[in-house]
């Protein structure tokens, strides 16, 4: 069994906030290594691009073990959502040799609210270098 | 709004492993096949090496067949008996012109040697073992079975995309990309090489090897029968020629290698050399078993210029990988370092001049350097192969037109050249969300011939995915802002004008495949010239502290 949580069940972010919370897990034996980290991937038409941002190892690990965590948010990228792509920040529990795992979306934005970017048509512009 | 569903649909691990089985099958098929016609010819390496001599030892033709045979006389001593072995090595028994003469000029009449006798059977003996090279053909089918058992493995093993923490997954790099040009460059150079370069290369040194009078043996036009009903032919040829009082045989029309469908130049070559002939070969003056008889090159050596393209296109994708904007790691928020170090530009405010992506003029020299070298490697060989290109013709004419559309460019970049030039400064070499750009522009130049300005903002996202063994690349615009449009050449001369940068986009994001795009756009329309186009990348930074989108 393995659980994450974040303080008052917070989803939504900005730039240089405090993310707190809790790693929680039950396994029968100790794992090797577990970690928390903070990272930020994209989605959508692209191959994925991911970037650990930060990361927190607790140390000497027990089979049933509660830690807490804290980060402090990177002033960017934010969370945003495109006709092509999207960024989505999270937090991962990872547990062994990546076997198990546990993560929770959140969104990176100054106000709170994923960047939502609109699509407009190709400029009728001769000469565009991007098509 | 993105789709978001990962793409981690894993195939079933059944098929993976079968599909991968059948690799390492055929592998091990081959291999096993290529180790049951090697061993017995190996087996001379684990014979007793004996003292030998030579009684006889000639090249003499193969009863009108392909090749040379060697007639060799030997005779050695087993056990104080007297054996004569006439075996020269296991397996084939025929040899090429040039082998045959350095089997006997080893192993002349009279000499003392070594030959390796078997045990077991001592009337059987041979004078030379075979190489061991000839084992590192098995490292085509040990590449199918490397494949395949890799990639059963991995099969077995894969854990889906879901199943792994993202943190764990490997970044998208350009790794895969570089391996895709090495291959690419190695496959096409690797056919190039044998099929063009080579044959090119040698029929240039030989032009000054000496010339040496030689007999036409025989000659005769082959014909191979294809699977598929289609006849390839290729040119059998024999001839004998004297260096230093010592007989030498040759079977070397030119250096173009393998067969073709091209039937009739053979036919004249062998026409225009008949048996008995008494003409002239090329002789290596390094070594005097290395004959040919025609320095012009064939004209199926022009179709190996078409993997040699190919090796082209491969080491430009590899050198351009190399030198690639996405080597350069992305800090961790996923903005190049260089845009990251322009957040002090940004505190201390001041006016720069924008860099345009690409000017007239670089445009101008890339096209030329590359104009002159295309068309310089097509003239060098139309200049050389004159007649005697045949149906290269085809392959060199398509190359030609390429040329000629590369000069037409280089004329179109030249006359741009001489448009109008704007000089474009922004207020801030990189700007907020949020905030207000002024752009000043200033034209140089004759502005009178320009009769429409257009200046906008742009931005798109960019998003780069593999397709099978394509790189793809989508674009998607979100942004069209209109800062000028205008007709009147006074206006478009110089000016300034604000455009400001909404709050709630997003800033510029760079990462190896996945972009947010935000630049300047500058088209200037001269009539009956090369318009002025011009794009200037613009670094759009996240919201400042403390700034309330509207």
């Amino acid at each position: 069994m393995i659980r994450l949580g974040l303080q008052d069940h917070r989803t939504n972010f900005r730039p240089g906030e405090t993310i707190e919370g809790a790693a929680l897990w039950e396994c029968p034996k100790a794992p090797k290594r577990a970690e928390v980290r903070l990272l930020w991937f994209t989605q959508g038409k692209g191959t994925t691009d991911t970037e650990t941002v930060a990361r927190e190892e607790f140390s000497n690990p027990l089979p049933g073990d509660t830690r807490t965590f804290t980060f402090t948010v990177p002033e960017a990228p934010y969370s945003f959502s495109g006709r092509l792509i999207a960024l989505i920040w999270a937090v991962e529990l990872v547990l062994e040799d990546e076997d198990e795992f546990q993560r929770i979306s959140i969104t990176v934005t100054p106000d709170g609210q994923e960047v939502s970017i609109p699509s407009v048509e190709k400029p009728d512009l001769p000469g565009l270098a991007t098509r | 709004m993105a789709k978001r569903n990962y793409s981690t649909k894993p195939p079933s691990r059944g098929c993976g492993a079968l599909f991968f089985g059948v690799f390492l099958a055929f592998g091990a098929f081959f291999a096993l096949m290529i180790i049951g016609d090697f061993y017995p010819k190996a087996q001379s390496h684990f014979w007793t090496k004996t003292p030998a001599t030579i009684y006889e030892s000639a090249v003499g033709e193969n009863g009108g067949k392909k090749g040379f045979e060697v007639i060799m006389h030997y005779g050695y001593e087993w056990n104080g008996q007297h054996y004569e072995g006439r075996k020269v090595r296991l397996g084939k028994d025929t040899f090429d012109a040039s082998e045959s003469q350095q089997v006997v000029n080893r192993f002349p009449s009279g000499a003392a040697t070594n030959c390796y006798v078997n045990p077991e059977r001592p009337t059987e003996a041979v004078l030379m073992q075979s190489s061991l090279k000839e084992w590192f053909i098995l490292l085509i089918p040990g590449i199918f079975m490397l494949v395949g058992a890799v990639g059963i493995y991995v099969t077995l093993t894969w854990k889906a995309e879901k199943d792994r923490p993202i943190s764990a997954r490997k970044k998208s790099g350009v790794w895969g990309i570089r391996i895709f040009f090495l291959i690419f460059f190695l496959v096409g150079a690797g056919i190039a090489y044998p099929l063009f370069i080579n044959p090119w290369l040698k029929s240039q040194t030989a032009k000054d090897w000496p010339r040496v009078p030689c007999t036409i043996l025989s000659s005769s036009v082959e014909r191979h029968s294809g699977s598929k009903g289609g006849s390839t032919y290729s040119i059998l040829i024999r001839y004998r020629y004297e260096i230093g009082g010592r007989e030498y045989f040759g079977d070397r029309y030119n250096f173009s290698v393998g067969n073709s469908s091209a039937r009739d130049w053979r036919n004249e070559a062998v026409q225009q050399n008949p048996a008995g002939k008494e003409t002239i070969c090329l002789v290596n003056p390094e070594d005097p078993t290395d004959s040919v008889l025609s320095v012009e090159v064939g004209s199926a050596i022009w179709f190996g210029l078409i993997p040699g393209f190919f090796a082209l296109i491969g080491l430009w994708g590899l050198i351009h990988s190399l030198c690639s904007k996405s080597n350069k790691k992305a800090d961790l928020s996923g903005i190049p370092k260089p845009q990251t170090e322009r957040f002090a530009a940004l505190e201390s405010g001041g006016p720069v001049v924008l860099t345009p992506t690409y000017t007239p003029e670089k445009v101008f020299l890339g096209l030329l350097m590359f104009g002159l070298v295309w068309n310089g490697i097509i003239f060098a060989i139309i200049y050389n192969a004159g007649k005697k290109l045949g149906g290269g013709w085809i392959v060199l004419g398509v190359f030609a037109l390429i040329g000629i559309g590369i000069m037409v460019g280089v004329v179109h970049q030249f006359l741009a050249m001489f448009n109008p030039v704007p000089t474009v400064t922004a207020s801030s070499g990189a700007i907020a969300l949020g905030e207000t750009l002024k752009l000043d522009w200033r034209f140089t130049g004759d502005i009178k011939r320009m009769k429409h300005l257009r200046i906008h903002l742009l931005g798109y996202e960019k998003a780069t995915y593999r397709r099978g063994t394509d790189t793809v690349t989508d674009t998607s615009y979100f942004i069209n802002v209109v800062i000028l449009d205008v007709t009147d050449s006074a206006v478009m001369s110089s000016g300034e004008s604000n455009v400001k940068i909404p709050a709630s986009y997003m800033h510029s994001f760079d990462a190896p495949s996945n972009k947010v795009v935000w630049f300047i756009k500058l088209h200037g329309d001269v009539p009956k010239w090369p318009d002025v186009s011009l794009e200037f990348p613009l670094t759009v930074l996240p919201r400042k502290p403390n700034y309330s989108a509207v």
